[in-house]
């Protein structure tokens, strides 16, 4: 892969997925791996989002539900689904997405600023969009992502299930 | 500047540091007789400070540490004898030091002025008057050779001549002659400091240029160098600098050079002192007009001599480091630690393991190549001794010695029994009992916790220890040692001891616990109340301990760390805390078990034992109290936890008719991400997926998994101050597994210690026993206030009441007791007063001759022949007077206890109470006299019977004391009243509806469990059979409002329990009008 030529200075290579119909990307240089789904133990009483904990070589990782942090419903495991593994504060993180999608070269001038009539989670977790092919795509923000304050306002919802 | 060197100058002084308060505090014990060995090692490690650090540009940080050297210094000298005082400035000092090392870039703002005075205060109220102003003043020195005068204090002068040393200036070019040659500046630090003393160093920044300039190639630094090496060979000792840039200030041997003494300021000096700023420029500006005039000469780089290199040099420069690898030395400090040092030898065998492992791995990969089982088996073993091997290994690499926690404890003991006024000795033992890394990093908090409390509330002031008896130094006692696979730690004070009661009242008035609970704790019960978050019992807040924030910290650390513990403690004599450890948390033994399908890890260390309840059991095994379930296991009450409920894992049945497993959707929801959820069914190798079908195939024939009323697998696990069962679905094997921590995502989950990975490769979850606890509603504290509630409900007749009793004695040493409502009078008498007549003991009494009995007359006591001190204790039995003889002294007291009718029950003896620390006998003189005079109790009865002539009237007596229900029914039935007894409101309820036609009267206790006498008397007044039944409550104690409610509810009379005469009054009055 010829990433690095592709990273210009104000370049940036984007690693896109589907989550239902939306397209997303993030930053490829923060995704190490893509797994298939694999083994995965769940964690009771654990925030919604978190789909569990998989092991990864030896590591654990934590698995969380894209769409249901991004408040898109639950993801649906597919053939095709997915985990993004990443290294966050050196932490592996995995994400569950519905499938993996091309790989997109953007320039940095030419994210747009989310538009406005999108929700409060969807723009609080975007850096913008931008248009990768004939759709596009929602650019993540993986500080926001990650950040456990804004994990801690995600009730767990499992919780209340179980009660 | 170089980051890593000065990494490593940070790294090295915090070795340095590490030691120096357990030093100091020993050349301060030692007084006079100075330890010359120490006090050399403390000076070398301030000197070696504020030589690197004025190499790094840390003016304050050298400022200080010169400082300390001078006090050091009059140390050795026996200038000042160490004292408090001295002791106290010094480590402030060295905190103030490693604090500033600890942020090396921010130490130029840090404060040290005031301990910059005290220092200097310190060491000049030492010096001779003549001598004082030395400390300030400077010493001007003339290059032998000419040049610019050098100047230094005129203490480090006087300190080298005396030494006979020679002082040098050296003029030296980090970047020619150290960087270019392969050298070091910090080892060149180390050979200087080992042969001589650096007194005062400094680099001129400015010559290294700036980035916009053209890039300097200098960086001149210039030393002034104290040494006994004479001019002759010096330069062996600066091998890459050149000869003529070492200049000799002063020759100890010539006594031509007096040095001019000049007042500070008036030269311009190297070290900044008082004003940084203008200092350095001044000194920049002095040292580029050095380094022009010797530069000039642009002489070739001296050839390296056949002399040992400094590098080579170094091990036997400082043989002290190098020997004794100590495990982390910066424990003692707050700074993290991210660096760990690990023993050379144990590092060699992980290498030869690691070597191992990779041979080990090559015949693996052949023997998989070829396909040949039997080279795969051989691998196969061979991989298995390695890995156990390499997991020892590095474990030891994790362990740490506990010295270093403890070593801060002697100053923290000393800051603060000073600051308190308490004379305290500390006694450390185990100081080598090694432990894994992250237990130590964890312990450290809740032992200083700990030892301040011991320290502060434990120890008390020396007037009030001579009060008590005690000798007035206190002793605190720390001792770490290995116990059955465990390491216990334990904190011991010969101090106060902690008060039961008043740790009770505290809780109590600020509402942490009812009135009701106290009633069935034991003082160990209320003395572990003290981990109850915020409860203090300290009458005033210091601001050492006693905010009431503290235990409970402690506590929840140690839970975190898997550690227990015990309190054992004695009002007067002291208190002991015990904590228990495992030796290591990354690796620890676990039962892994299975709810459903999802399977656990338990660590062994919190599994007291296993059981399985047959079918048939589980319903007298197991009752529901509040609610709540309860185990009875043997004579103990645990609450229950039903791990699925906890955690909501679904319950499954497996479908009859079809034979899939689905989700029992009758009790809760399903998960999604339960067993069921696809996400976490789905699986990306086939033999995963294959796995399904043969879990449901066992399932199936799995018969108990059918019904609810199945066999249940308990684990009865413990906490350390609480215990419970947990209910899990199945038990698998123990196992050795390796603890993963989770991510940020999921930390705050307390039910979950971390994560392992299984054998088969998939991930259990590690339960923490504690945060289940919580998580299932059982508060932490012993024996769970929620147990302790339902154990208290089942186990209402131990309730303690208040039982007023008549201490005695019957032989010398054997502390009796009878219930004060039968005591008429006591009368002290002498054994001549005794006559035995008949076989029968009398005195003459009032006239009369009244009836003795002893104890030994039926009992098996000591006899009470012997005893020259003789009371009588008169009492009616069966409307008799008669005596009981015992031995002065006699005592009332009026106390919770709780009777034991079974230990000690024996005729005459109704049983046994624990008064003053010592086992009383409660005597039943009911007996005794039943048995010496059996024809009175059935002549009264005979008595009664024709006189009444007709059917005695019947009472019913509801009591849950065994104790005081015994004794009512006794006298009522002493009275002639026929008593029926029950030992709560709901069994008297019953009783009485058995009995409409028979009770006259109801006589009940307030305070029971099922149905309280209130309870039972509404029901009473509110049934139409029974509404007109007179019914008297008896109390312990009655008060105002007790006996408001009483009336509202509908009780005729309040009567207190054992003032016999009056309740019987009472009873006959009320009887008598019904």
């Amino acid at each position: 892969m010829n990433v690095d030529q592709a990273i210009t200075a104000d370049g940036l290579l984007l690693a896109s997925f589907l989550l239902g119909e939306a397209a997303f990307g993030i930053d490829a240089q923060l995704v190490q791996e893509v797994v298939k789904i694999g083994d995965i133990t769940p964690v009771h009483h654990a925030p919604h989002h978190v789909v569990g904990i998989r092991n990864l070589r030896g590591r654990i990782v934590t698995v969380i539900d894209l769409a249901t942090r991004l408040e898109l419903g639950n993801a649906k495991i597919t053939p095709d689904s997915r985990i993004l593994i990443m290294e966050w504060k050196s932490e592996p993180i995995g994400f569950l997405v519905d499938s993996v999608a091309e790989t997109i070269t953007t320039r940095l001038e030419d994210i747009a600023p989310p538009p406005p009539n999108l929700g409060g989670v969807q723009s609080r977790n975007l850096r913008g969009v931008c248009r990768g092919g004939h759709r596009l795509v929602g650019v993540l923000d993986p500080e926001a992502l990650m950040s456990i304050d804004e994990l801690a306002n995600q009730k767990s919802t499992k919780e209340r299930e179980s009660l | 500047m170089n980051d890593d060197l000065l990494k490593d100058f940070i790294n090295e002084s915090r070795e340095h540091l590490a030691d120096i308060e357990a030093d100091l505090l020993t050349i301060e014990t030692g007084g006079a007789q100075i330890d010359e060995e120490l006090v050399n090692k403390v000076f070398r490690a301030a000197h070696s400070i504020k030589g690197g650090s004025g190499f790094f540009g840390l003016v304050k940080v050298k400022e200080l540490a010169h400082k300390a050297e001078t006090v050091l210094d009059m140390l050795r000298s026996r200038k000042m004898t160490p004292n408090a005082e001295v002791t106290n400035v010094l480590l402030a000092a060295f905190d103030k030091l490693r604090d500033m090392l600890n942020n090396a870039t921010d130490s130029e703002t840090a404060d040290i002025a005031d301990l910059v005075v005290s220092l200097t205060g310190l060491a000049s109220s030492y010096l001779p008057p003549d001598q004082k102003a030395s400390l300030t003043s400077q010493v001007s020195m003339q290059p032998s050779e000419g040049g610019p005068a050098v100047a230094v204090p005129q203490v480090d002068f006087e300190r080298a001549r005396r030494a006979r040393r020679y002082i040098y200036s050296v003029d030296m070019d980090l970047i020619h002659d150290i960087e270019r040659q392969g050298k070091n500046i910090l080892l060149m630090f180390h050979d200087l400091t080992a042969t001589g003393e650096i007194m005062d160093c400094a680099l001129d920044y400015e010559s290294a240029g700036t980035l916009d300039g053209p890039i300097g190639n200098r960086l001149p630094l210039k030393l002034v160098f104290a040494t006994i090496i004479d001019p002759n060979i010096i330069h062996t000792l600066f091998k890459t600098v050149p000869r003529e840039r070492i200049h000799l200030l002063f020759d100890p041997s010539s006594p031509v050079m007096p040095p001019s003494v000049v007042q500070p300021a008036a030269v311009p000096t190297m070290p900044a002192a008082q004003s940084p700023k203008k200092k350095v420029a001044s000194k920049q500006m002095k040292e580029k007009k050095i380094v022009k005039v010797v530069m000039p000469s642009e002489v070739p780089v001296s050839p390296p001599e056949p002399l040992p290199s400094p590098a080579a040099r170094q091990p036997e420069a400082r043989p002290e480091e190098k020997a004794a690898p100590q495990p982390a030395t910066g424990t003692a400090t707050t700074a993290v630690e991210d660096t760990l040092r690990v023993n050379v030898g144990l590092l060699e065998a992980l290498m030869n393991l690691a070597g191992e492992l990779v041979l080990s791995r090559n015949q693996l990969r052949a023997a998989v190549a070829q396909n040949n089982l039997q080279a795969l088996s051989v691998a196969d073993q061979r991989i298995n001794q390695v890995t156990a091997e390499l997991q020892d290994a590095i474990m030891q690499t994790r362990l740490q010695s506990l010295g270093n926690v403890f070593n801060k404890f002697p100053r923290v003991v000393r800051d603060l029994s000073q600051s308190l006024g308490k004379d305290i000795q500390l006694d450390i033992r185990g100081k080598d009992v090694a432990l894994d890394k992250s237990l130590i990093e964890g312990l450290s908090d809740p032992l200083t916790h700990m030892v301040r409390n011991a320290v502060d509330h434990g120890i008390e002031t020396p007037e009030v220890r001579a009060r008590c008896g005690k000798k007035s130094a206190g002793t605190v006692r720390i001792e770490a040692k290995h116990e059955a696979g465990q390491v216990v730690v334990e904190i011991e004070d010969d101090g106060k001891g902690i008060d039961p009661n008043r740790i009770a009242e505290s809780a109590l008035a600020k509402g942490m616990i009812t009135a009701e609970k106290l009633q069935g704790m034991s003082d160990r019960d209320k003395q572990a109340l003290i981990f109850l978050p915020g409860l203090s019992t300290s009458q005033n807040v210091s601001d050492i301990s006693g905010r009431g924030v503290g235990m409970d910290v402690v506590k929840t650390n140690l839970d975190r760390l898997g550690g227990k513990v015990e309190i054992t403690s004695a009002i007067g004599k002291g208190s002991l805390f015990r904590i228990k450890l495992p030796l290591t948390l990354a690796i620890i033994p676990s039962l892994i078990v299975s709810v459903e399908s999802e399977r656990f890890a338990i660590p062994q260390i919190n599994i007291e034992e296993l059981l399985r309840l047959r079918a048939e059991d589980t319903k007298n095994r197991i009752e529901v109290v509040g609610g709540s379930e309860v185990l009875l296991l043997r004579d103990r009450l645990l609450p229950l936890v039903r791990f699925d409920r906890v955690l909501g894992v679904a319950n499954t049945y497996v479908d009859p008719m079809t034979g899939v497993m689905e989700i029992d959707r009758r009790t809760q929801l399903a998960d999604r991400r339960s067993p069921r959820h696809p996400v976490a069914n789905e699986t990306d190798g086939a033999g995963q997926s294959e796995s399904q079908p043969e879990q449901l195939a066992r399932r199936h024939t799995d018969g108990r998994r059918f019904s609810a009323s199945s066999a249940m697998e308990i684990a009865v696990v413990s906490t350390g101050t609480m215990s419970y069962g947990l209910v899990v679905g199945t038990f698998h094997d123990t196992e050795e597994i390796v603890v993963k921590p989770l991510g940020s995502q999921l930390k705050s989950l307390r039910e979950y210690a971390g994560a392992t990975i299984l054998g088969d490769g998939t991930v259990a979850l590690i339960l923490d026993i504690a945060g289940l606890a919580t998580k299932a509603g059982l508060l932490s504290i012993t024996g769970s206030s929620r147990a302790m509630e339902l154990a208290g409900e089942a186990e209402r007749d131990k309730l303690q009441d208040v039982h007023a009793l008549f201490l005695f004695h019957n032989a010398a040493d054997e502390p009796c007791a009878i219930p004060l409502d039968t005591v008429q009078r006591i009368e002290r008498i002498t054994p001549e007063q005794v006559e035995e007549v008949g076989g029968k003991r009398t005195m003459q009494y009032r006239g009369a001759s009244l009836p003795l009995v002893t104890l030994a007359d039926t009992a098996k006591v000591k006899s009470i022949a012997e005893i020259k001190d003789l009371a009588v204790i008169v009492s009616s039995v069966h409307g008799r007077e008669v005596g009981l003889l015992g031995a002065m002294p006699v005592d009332v007291i009026e106390a919770k206890v709780v009777i034991d009718q079974v230990t000690h029950r024996q005729k005459g003896i109704a049983g046994s109470t624990i008064i003053r620390d010592r086992t009383t006998l409660i005597a039943d003189l009911f007996e005794i006299v039943d048995a010496v005079y059996p024809e009175w109790g059935k002549a009264k009865t005979a008595l009664r019977k024709m006189t009444v002539g007709q059917e005695s009237p019947t009472i019913l007596l509801a009591e849950d004391s065994d104790f005081f229900r015994t004794q009512v029914k006794r006298f009522m039935e002493e009275d002639g009243f026929i008593v029926l007894d029950a030992p709560d409101g709901e069994a008297a309820w019953e009783l009485l509806l058995q009995n409409l036609d028979k009770v006259r009267a109801v006589v009940t206790d307030i305070e029971m469990p099922r149905l309280t006498g209130l309870g039972l008397t509404q029901r009473i007044r509110a049934d139409a059979r029974t509404a007109r039944l007179p019914v008297i409550a008896v109390t312990s104690l009655a008060s105002e409002e007790d006996m408001a409610n009483g009336k509202a509810a509908g009780v005729n009379e309040y009567q207190i329990k054992l003032d016999r005469e009056r309740l019987l009054a009472s009873i006959h009055a009320l009887t008598a009008v019904a």
